[in-house]
This record gives structure tokens, sequence and C-alpha cells, in this order.
């Protein structure tokens, strides 16, 4: 696929691939995954909302504890996590506001750090400690093939395959014909079939169009197969297997740690298909695509249902961009 | 933690009224909450805890600076005094 990423495309797909972020969006009701300021605004949030997370519960850990005292359980930090989660769903600023207090928490302890190092004083702790204390000294509680597509050298294997076939019925024109329409209705009418499965019958049907327009085995062979009518009830049998296996393949992804990775390289195959029976080129992406956006709309309504769409949409719309540069 | 308790531990802190702050922390940290409450306490706590050691990291930084500086101040004027007693002696000898 052609890549033209942008800065933003690139870290939304980091983001993307971020544990949680997708729920996130769509817990904020930021849905909008093509609007970019909206998505970088979601992206910022999420981030500081981690950050203030991990910093704040590293403070209780260590300074809180040590300064008041208080000692927190696991309840409680999932309490903290919890009511963070729903600061940065239903205030994003006041969430922001705090990330800043704990950047500068950072930034100050760093440039102390230096300072201290060129006075070269090693009673930082003791000095600081004391200035709190004062303050608070006494305080003590609990405190994330298919596209094998048409194979290469299939079609000789093919030819030889049904001329083996058809040579075994010598002298018989009409049985010929009758052979090839019966087997090929045969191949179609089995049930079960995958998409690849479909397309050597593809290739199957091709061949021997090109063996009847060269007329090595007579000009009217397909006479009783009816290729035009093959052709549309195979195109039909395509779509509709693309449109299964996709929707499959998008059940199997499970939300977590790199979805979007997993998501791309499940429907991989499908996305980098240029022909799907008859149609080719864009004709053919349509199916893929359309096929994708069927899923979503077969998706639950719940929570993880919504984060998967935002996730799928993510990828049709990185696959309709990969499409225009082709 | 309601706000207003939050309102009021953050005036106390800026009036420096260090005895009451403790007493609404104390409260604050005995009362019997929902998880909901509780998270919000607990990060409402945390919140007014950075911005005290912000603040005093902020000063204490600014008093290392100005440390730095005079040390930095005391080292010329020792140099320049050295230098001056090295010229000195090195007339003397001349003389």
């Amino acid at each position: 696929m052609a890549k033209e990423e942008t800065e933003f495309d690139k870290s939304f797909d980091e983001s993307m691939n971020k544990d949680g972020f997708a729920k996130f969006l769509v817990d904020s009701n930021q849905n909008e995954i093509h609007d970019e300021e909206k998505m970088k605004k979601g992206m910022e949030t999420f981030d500081s909302f981690g950050e203030v997370a991990r910093e704040i519960k590293a403070l209780y850990i260590d300074k809180l504890k040590q300064d008041l005292g208080i000692e927190l359980d696991a309840k409680d930090f999932d309490a903290i996590d919890a009511h963070l989660y729903k600061m940065a769903i239903t205030d994003s600023e006041k969430l922001l506001d705090l990330n800043k207090k704990v950047d500068k928490h950072g930034g100050l302890k760093s440039e102390i750090s230096g300072l201290e190092t060129k006075l070269g004083q090693t009673e930082r702790e003791n000095k600081r400690a004391g200035m709190f204390g004062k303050m608070f000294g006494f305080i003590k509680t609990q405190s994330f093939e298919f596209n094998k597509g048409r194979k290469e050298g299939k079609s000789s294997d093919i030819r030889t395959e049904l001329f083996d076939e058809v040579r075994q019925i010598k002298g018989i024109h009409d049985q010929v014909k009758s052979l090839i329409a019966k087997e090929m209705n045969r191949l179609l009418g089995k049930g079960g079939r995958s998409v690849e499965e479909l397309s050597d019958l593809q290739d199957k049907l091709e061949n021997l169009k090109d063996v009847e327009e060269k007329g090595e085995m007579g000009d009217d062979i397909l006479e009783n197969l009816n290729p035009d009518e093959f052709q549309k009830k195979l195109d039909e049998a395509i779509q509709k297997k693309v449109n299964q296996e996709i929707i499959k393949a998008v059940e199997k992804v499970k939300l977590g740690e790199g979805t979007l990775s997993k998501m791309e390289q499940a429907l991989s195959s499908y996305l980098e298909m240029d022909r799907a029976g008859s149609k080719e080129g864009d004709e053919a992406r349509f199916i893929i695509i359309d096929s994708i956006k069927d899923s979503i709309n077969k998706l639950p309504k719940d929570t993880d249902g919504q984060a998967k769409r935002l996730i799928l949409l993510r990828v049709v719309q990185k696959a309709e961009k990969n499409y225009q540069h082709n | 933690m309601k706000e207003d308790k939050i309102k009021d531990l953050e005036k106390l802190l800026s009036e420096n009224k260090i005895p009451e702050a403790q007493e609404i922390i104390r409260g604050i940290i005995a009362e019997k909450l929902t998880n909901d409450d509780r998270g919000e306490a607990l990060v409402n706590l945390a919140s007014v805890y950075l911005d005290i050691m912000n603040s005093i990291d902020e000063q204490y930084a600014e008093a290392l600076k100005s440390a730095v500086s005079d040390l930095k101040n005391l080292d010329i004027k020792i140099s320049e005094e050295t230098d001056t007693e090295k010229l000195k002696k090195v007339r003397e000898s001349l003389q």
C-alpha cells in the first residue's frame, strides 16, 4: 500500500493502538475520527489521564505516605483511576490543568536536582521535608492471505487440469460442453467455500474463456455454461463470502493493546485485494470497503462494540487514503 | 470531598492557617465515602498537595538559584582578591 502518513496519522495510529483509547473516545462521545482537531484533543486528554493517574499514585506511594502517613490500598488506587477517567470524559480541561501541576512538579524536581548538584548539597530531602513538615507534620491516617489473489503460475496448472479432464472425453464435443458446465456449477454450488477457492474458480472461468476464444476446443465450449450468467453468480458468491469472512475476522480481534494493528493485520489480505471475481481495481476495493462498513454496522451497540467501530473506521479511513494514492 | 471543603482548605493554606487546614484534612480522610467520592477526595487532596509542593519547590529553587549566584560572586571575589594578593607579592619581589 502507498503510504503518505502525516505526523498526525502516525500519532493517531499509535493512540488507536493503545489499550482503552477507542473506548475513551466512545465514552467521551468523540466519535468523529475524521475531525483531526477533535482527535488531537482526545489524544492529549487520554495521554494526560494516563500520566496524571500514574503520577498521583506515585505521589501517594512515595511522598504522601512519607509526609502525611497516608497509606492507600488497591481499592483506593482503583478509585483514583476511576475518578480521573470520569474527569477526562466530563471535564477534560480540569484534567489538563491537573496535568500541568504534575508536569510542573516534575520540572521543579529536575531543576532543584540540577541546582543542588551545583551547590554540592546532599541534604535536600531533609530541608524540603522540614519545610513541608512545618505545615503537615503530624497527620497519620489510612488514608494492544488472502491476496494471494490470483496465484501466479496457477492458470497453467488450471488449464492442464481442465484439459486433462476434457481430453479424457475425446470425440464427443457436446459432452465436453456439458462436463464443463456441470463441473463449474458444481464447484460454484459447493457450500462452505472460501474467497480464495472462489477466486480460483474465477481463474478457471477465464482460462475456459481463453480456450474458447482461441478455438482450441471449438468456439462454443461454454455454451452450456452461459458464462455471463455464471459470472454474475460467481461475483455474487465472492462478494457474499468476502463479506462473511470480513465479519468473522473482525469478530476475532479483541480490544486491548495494539488493536488497530491487529485489526489491520486481520484484514490485510482483503485490503490488499485488487480483484474480486470480475471486479478489478477500484470496483474490487469498493467491495472490500463496503464489506468492512457492513461489518461495522453489525457490531454491538455497547461500548466495546462502538470502540471497535472507531478502530474499523480508522482502518477504512487509511485504506481509502491509500487507494487514492494507488 | 465537596467543593466547599476544597475551597476552605485552599483558603486556609493560602492564609497559612495550618492547624485549621490539618483539621479539615483529618475530617476528609476519616469520612466514610463511596468509591466515587473517595476517588474524588484522594485526587483533590493530591491536587492540593501538588499546589503546596510546587509552591515550596519554587521558593526552594529560587533560594538555590540565589545561593548558586552568591557562590559564583564569592568565587569571583576570592579570585580577584587572590589575583590582587599575587600582584602585590610580585610588586614586592620587584622592589
